[in-house]
């Protein structure tokens, strides 16, 4: 291991942080749309 | 054919299939790309292991730029033919193409302190990247100021056609004017000056940020489009009440 490997692992938990968050808020955004629309459209 | 998918009720048939089938394929390919880029791929002879960076952040910034032009032919179809979907799609690629160009930025910067010997420089490529995600930033914030969403559609429709013209700036940076930034080496007239070990998970890497984009996109679609039933059939409930 050389000290380059410092900056690429950095980079990688950037970029899994970048796809956690964007998961995350399509997770959190659809289930709150789905239910909301849900409750809205029940008779 | 964009007609055919701009119908709502047919679009939430497809995605509720499309956007686990994109998940999966781009969960597959991560797993295998992963690896792939951190331990297979041989290190540069120059640049040593930090070359694995690329992996990263080279497909961060070819979607990065697609997803704009994606967004800008939306923003165009709502526009001219007021297709119902068409700000919703272009609405919904927005963040993931701010994540994606912000993670261009960033990785690029490492990239730059370790090859470089610099973390920033105001050259074409970088700077022209950068106005990129302001672009990005701008529209969300755009569709988030404005309260009327047919008056928001229309002003962050125009505002991402104007922006249209960074794109081809960024692409040719690096031949239109000196740069620090190494030249276009796979997307080349000429071919690519890229050995294969490298960019066999260059393209895998490439297709797992595309399906993670589809799956992304398709949820925020998804989610707009519970949005607009939730927000309609309150609307009804209160003109009944």
């Amino acid at each position: 291991m050389n000290d380059h490997w410092d900056y690429v692992w950095w980079c990688y938990a950037i970029g899994g942080v970048t796809f956690a968050a964007l998961i995350a808020r399509a997770v959190i955004d659809l289930r709150r749309w789905k239910a909301r629309a849900e409750k809205e459209e029940r008779p | 054919m964009f007609a055919w998918f701009a119908n709502p009720e047919r679009f939430m048939r497809l995605s509720a299939w499309g956007m686990p089938l994109a998940t999966a394929l781009a969960t597959i390919l991560f797993a295998i790309g992963l690896p792939w880029a951190l331990i297979h791929a041989p290190a540069d002879f120059r640049q040593g292991d930090s070359v694995r960076i690329m992996y990263l952040h080279v497909p961060a910034a070819w979607w990065a730029l697609f997803i704009y032009v994606f967004m800008g032919v939306a923003s165009l179809m709502g526009l001219v033919w007021k297709h119902a979907l068409a700000d919703v799609a272009a609405r919904a690629a927005a963040p993931i193409g701010a994540a994606y160009a912000a993670l261009c930025l960033v990785t690029g910067s490492f990239w730059g302190a370790t090859t470089w010997g610099t973390w920033w420089e105001w050259d074409a490529r970088l700077t022209s990247m950068l106005v990129l995600f302001l672009i990005y930033v701008g529209y969300l914030a755009l569709w988030a100021a404005v309260e009327d969403e047919q008056r928001a559609a229309r002003l962050a429709a125009l505002l991402c056609l104007g922006g249209l013209v960074n794109v081809p700036i960024v692409h040719f940076s690096v031949d239109w004017w000196n740069s620090l930034h190494q030249p276009a080496s796979i997307l080349r007239s000429g071919g690519s000056a890229m050995d294969a070990s490298m960019m066999q998970p260059l393209f895998v890497m490439a297709f797992a940020f595309l399906f993670a984009f589809v799956a992304l996109l398709f949820a925020g679609m998804r989610a707009h489009v519970y949005r607009r039933r939730a927000l309609s059939a309150a609307m009804r409930r209160a003109r009944a009440a």
